[in-house]
């Protein structure tokens, strides 16, 4: 394995069982994640692509099959080791953006530097950092309702690189925000791909979709190829 | 987990406590009640031994009052004349480590007047060593000397109360002649205030006149005495001391081994145990309620944190997401938690001081704070706040995160 590779996926399943039904959200998934790769997942509900975004993002293990995440078997690791690697290795954005109500903007994307393995100094300064990065440098110590749609989900990614992480999974990053707005949220995507993070995107939108280098397409819990 | 990641995750939850704000409320005063009437508790342990050795300094810690009459008998009307003039001379010559041997012939309720002013008080009898021996002064005029003992004179030294009572403000007792029962009696002093309240009875209430002249005088009797007062040098001996006492009187007044002792002595220890039972009725009726409150400002407690982690479920998994382990959602919680009890517990330290005073108003009972008070209440406010939200903590830790934030 190359240096260049981030992940693998190595026929993964994953199921489920709601009472007495057995479902198989995943059936043999394979794939290779390349460091600096964009990829979109597109899928109807109820394809998989929630659980495959799940496992890439370490909120869950597969049933079956391996995940070589950064050179280690993930599927192998324990609950405190994969909120370590969630922490470091892994931004989240979400279509909710998923802020705490009750915090800054500031403490919000401050949030995960404290579950940090190791507390490292410079954080503050990270903060304004990345704050600069999406455009919202005046706005750190508003609570998050006094901000618009689009700026929330600005202060979401802010939160998601604070940590410097090597992957950035978006999940429908655009789905609660106008078409303008969109296209913004969309843009600073680009531009961290185009820094060197490497991407996975889960949408709904064709257009959107096209913005990654690749489009994968999931169906029935079987990744049905690349377009 | 280190102590920064610790102290991140605090900071984190002191923002939480200060976000939810009617959770807070209510957590601070289902504990506050509960911590107000533990704090009054100590408080009045504390109150009644602080009170015990107020008493025992003025009592004295080396002193031993030995009482006419046994304990357990006096209520069959057993005789209390059992004490003579000749156990003072033999307790003298026997304990060369008593320093002070002071007897007494003691008459309550003795009608004293000086003109048109009337007052009835306590008559002692005793020796020139009295003031000497209870940690009195005199405050005006002279002490009763040995003089006075001796030749059986009339005169007396006044208790502030006793001297307020018959004179005016303006006129000096000292030189007055002042009629007791029916004893024309020259005052040749006046004893200086003393602050101690005996259980509702002033101190300050007392006229002391020479023993002989009591005795003689006043209850017509010869041998017997009420109470002698001893003290003794070395107090570290003091049961050692009280023992061999006790024995001494009982091989002089012949008491067969199988009977109770016909005279009772008062030491320090008893002082204590007698004010410290006087308060114990109190102290269980508190502690009960104090108990039943803070139980149920636990369950209180772990409801409100049941419901919170609910109500928070999105935030749990946020956290989760974001790399927090269960162990740090659990310290969250519990740090929430003790963070709200704590709070409570100083809300309920200031509410058992205020209420405090209405008690004392009400009974006056010794009421004293401390650091202990203090120290006990909010340390229980601390086990409250572990103790209960551990079980919501749980729940909250083992949340899981994709169901969390679906």
């Amino acid at each position: 394995m190359g240096t260049d590779v981030l992940g693998q996926l190595r026929d993964v399943y994953k199921t489920y069982r709601v009472g007495d039904i057995t479902v198989e959200a995943l059936r043999g998934v394979s794939m290779t994640l390349h460091r600096g790769d964009f990829f979109a997942i597109m899928g109807v509900s109820g394809s998989g692509k929630t659980t495959l975004l799940n496992i890439l993002g370490c909120l869950d293990v597969p049933t079956a099959g391996l995940y070589i995440l950064n050179g280690k078997d993930v599927t192998q690791l324990d609950d405190d080791t994969l909120s370590g690697i969630r922490n470091e290795l892994i931004g989240f954005v979400f279509q909710n953006f998923y802020l705490l109500d009750y915090a800054t903007v500031m403490e919000n994307i401050l949030l995960p530097t404290l579950y940090k393995e190791k507390a490292t100094g410079g954080n503050a300064q990270r903060a304004a950092e990345v704050l600069q990065l999406v455009g919202l440098q005046d706005r750190a110590h508003f609570k998050p309702r006094q901000l618009s749609g689009g700026q929330q989900q600005r202060v979401a990614i802010a939160r998601a690189l604070i940590n410097s992480p090597q992957l950035l999974i978006c999940d429908e990053p655009t789905g609660q925000l106008d078409s303008t707005t969109a296209k913004e949220i969309m843009t600073i995507i680009k531009t961290l791909h185009n820094s060197g993070k490497t991407i996975i995107l889960v949408t709904h939108d064709r257009d959107i979709a096209c913005i990654a280098n690749e489009v994968l397409t999931i169906k029935d819990g079987c990744l049905v190829g690349a377009t | 987990m280190s102590v920064i990641r610790l102290v991140g995750v605090a900071i984190d939850s002191l923002r939480a406590v200060k976000a939810f704000k009617l959770r807070a409320f209510f957590c601070i005063l289902s504990v506050s009640l509960g911590i107000a009437a533990i704090t009054i508790i100590v408080a009045t342990v504390e109150g009644a031994y602080k009170k015990a050795y107020d008493l025992i300094d003025i009592f004295g810690p080396d002193s031993v009052l030995i009482i006419g009459g046994g304990a357990e008998l006096r209520a069959v009307a057993q005789r209390q004349k059992t004490l003579t003039l000749d156990d003072v001379s033999a307790i003298r010559g026997s304990f060369p480590s008593a320093y002070f041997v002071i007897p007494m012939a003691v008459r309550g309720g003795v009608d004293v007047s000086y003109r048109e002013h009337k007052h009835q008080s306590l008559v002692i009898g005793s020796t020139s060593d009295y003031t000497a021996s209870w940690g009195w002064t005199v405050a005006e005029g002279v002490d009763i000397s040995s003089w006075d003992v001796t030749g059986r004179t009339n005169v007396c030294l006044l208790g502030q109360y006793v001297a307020a009572q018959l004179f005016d403000k303006t006129t000096t007792p000292v030189g007055k002649t002042i009629v007791v029962d029916r004893l024309q009696c020259r005052v040749v002093g006046v004893l200086s205030h003393s602050s101690t309240s005996q259980m509702g009875h002033n101190i300050n209430d007392r006229i002391i006149m020479p023993l002989t002249t009591v005795m003689r005088k006043l209850q017509n009797e010869s041998r017997y005495i009420t109470m002698v007062k001893v003290r003794f040098r070395e107090a570290m001996y003091m049961k050692s001391w009280i023992g061999q006492l006790r024995q001494f009187l009982r091989h002089r007044h012949r008491i067969k081994f199988d009977q109770g002792d016909d005279f009772t002595l008062v030491s320090p220890d008893e002082i204590i145990r007698f004010l410290v039972a006087f308060t114990g009725s109190l102290v269980v009726f508190l502690g009960v309620t104090a108990v039943v409150s803070l139980l149920v400002s636990g369950f209180v407690l772990a409801n409100l944190f049941n419901l919170s982690v609910s109500d928070r479920t999105t935030e749990i998994g946020i956290r989760r997401a974001l790399g927090a382990r269960k162990s740090d959602i659990f310290y969250q919680f519990i740090l929430e938690s003790t963070i709200l009890t704590t709070m409570g517990g100083l809300v309920g330290y200031v509410l058992g001081l205020v209420s405090s005073r209405f008690i004392v108003m009400i009974a006056d009972f010794p009421i004293y704070f401390s650091w202990r008070a203090f120290a006990i209440g909010l340390g229980l406010a601390v086990v409250i706040g572990v103790v209960f939200s551990v079980a919501p903590a749980r729940t909250a830790a083992n949340l899981n995160p994709i169901e969390a934030i679906r």
